[in-house]
């Protein structure tokens, strides 16, 4: 959730902060992606989404460096990289089963369950 | 209809295709699309402006630029047609369809899923190429997204079946369309 308004001042905060590319458009591109990845993963069954942002997180923090940002837009980044980074790290909390979840798709194992062959006889 | 207990996915807690589970996602994509279809009217013209309460200029640049209309049809259009698609797929099958018909969860998944990285990929254009911002939008890539996380489970739950059925040596294909496995074919490989 948090991250997801954190996307959202990215996308605000070149015309709130005054800065130019290459910040402006960094931040205009990532801003908006760690808001809808943060949507989306607000839903257990996506949460495993968070790890992107914690890569964009980790990038907002070396960008300012990397891309010659002017003192504002790096403050801002460094911030908002923070903060994007520290609390996609959090797992959150854990309500629901899902079977073994995404990564029971590519397990050798089958999903848990009992034998699919004898329910669908008496369909 | 009574509870079947085999409704519920093996390993999870819930159905993830009750109509309380699938109605909201329905309900966003009427909203999706009566907002797309609106900036739809405006880019055929159709309606003569646009309301937009933060940015007036902003959604008539990024509304009649090049990137909007790099197709036969606007690209309002295309939203209003994918919302629309999510919706009646959203709506067919009953309350296990994720076991009975995994076809119609596994194109409502594609159909859902895609429509919401373009939309991120229009927010990402508007500043970043126009210099501007559109109020409806946005509020339509808010409302593609949104959709997102509550039809995943669905689609899961149906991949999983899929799943769980080649490793037992079924019919890929016939439990794709929810066709019965014959019991000829089940006895033949006992």
């Amino acid at each position: 959730m948090l991250p997801a308004l954190a996307g959202i001042w990215l996308m605000m905060s070149p015309a709130v902060l005054e800065y130019v590319d290459p910040a402006r458009a960094n931040d205009r591109i990532i801003g908006p992606i760690v808001a809808s990845l943060a949507t989306i993963a607000m839903w257990e069954v996506s949460r495993p989404l968070r790890w992107v942002n914690v890569v964009l997180g980790a990038w907002l923090l070396v960008a300012p460096w990397l891309l010659a940002y002017p003192p504002a837009a790096r403050w801002n980044s460094l911030a908002t990289g923070a903060i994007v980074l520290g609390l996609s790290l959090v797992k959150g909390k854990h309500t629901h089963e899902f079977g073994g979840g995404w990564s029971s798709l590519w397990k050798r194992a089958s999903p848990a369950g009992p034998s699919l062959r004898a329910g669908m006889e008496h369909d | 209809m009574a509870k079947d207990p085999r409704d519920i996915p093996p390993g999870w807690d819930y159905n993830p295709a009750t109509w309380t589970q699938r109605l909201p996602v329905i309900g966003l994509a009427m909203v999706g699309f009566l907002i797309a279809s609106y900036l739809a009217l405006y880019q055929w013209r159709i309606v003569s402006w646009v309301w937009d309460p933060f940015f007036p200029d902003g959604s008539l640049r990024i509304l009649n630029s090049r990137i909007s209309n790099i197709l036969p049809i606007p690209d309002a259009a295309l939203g209003a047609i994918s919302y629309l698609v999510d919706a009646v797929t959203g709506a067919i099958g009953g309350r296990a369809r994720w076991r009975t018909m995994p076809w119609i969860v596994i194109v409502f998944g594609l159909a859902v899923g895609p429509l919401g990285v373009v939309s991120v990929m229009l927010v990402v254009f508007q500043p970043v190429l126009f210099d501007a911002w559109c109020t409806l939008c946005l509020a339509s890539a808010v409302v593609s997204l949104m959709m997102i996380g509550p039809a995943m489970d669905e689609f899961l739950a149906s991949l999983q079946h899929l799943k769980r059925a080649s490793d037992e040596g079924m019919s890929l294909w016939r439990v794709f369309w929810g066709l019965r496995t014959s019991a000829a074919q089940t006895a033949s490989r006992h």
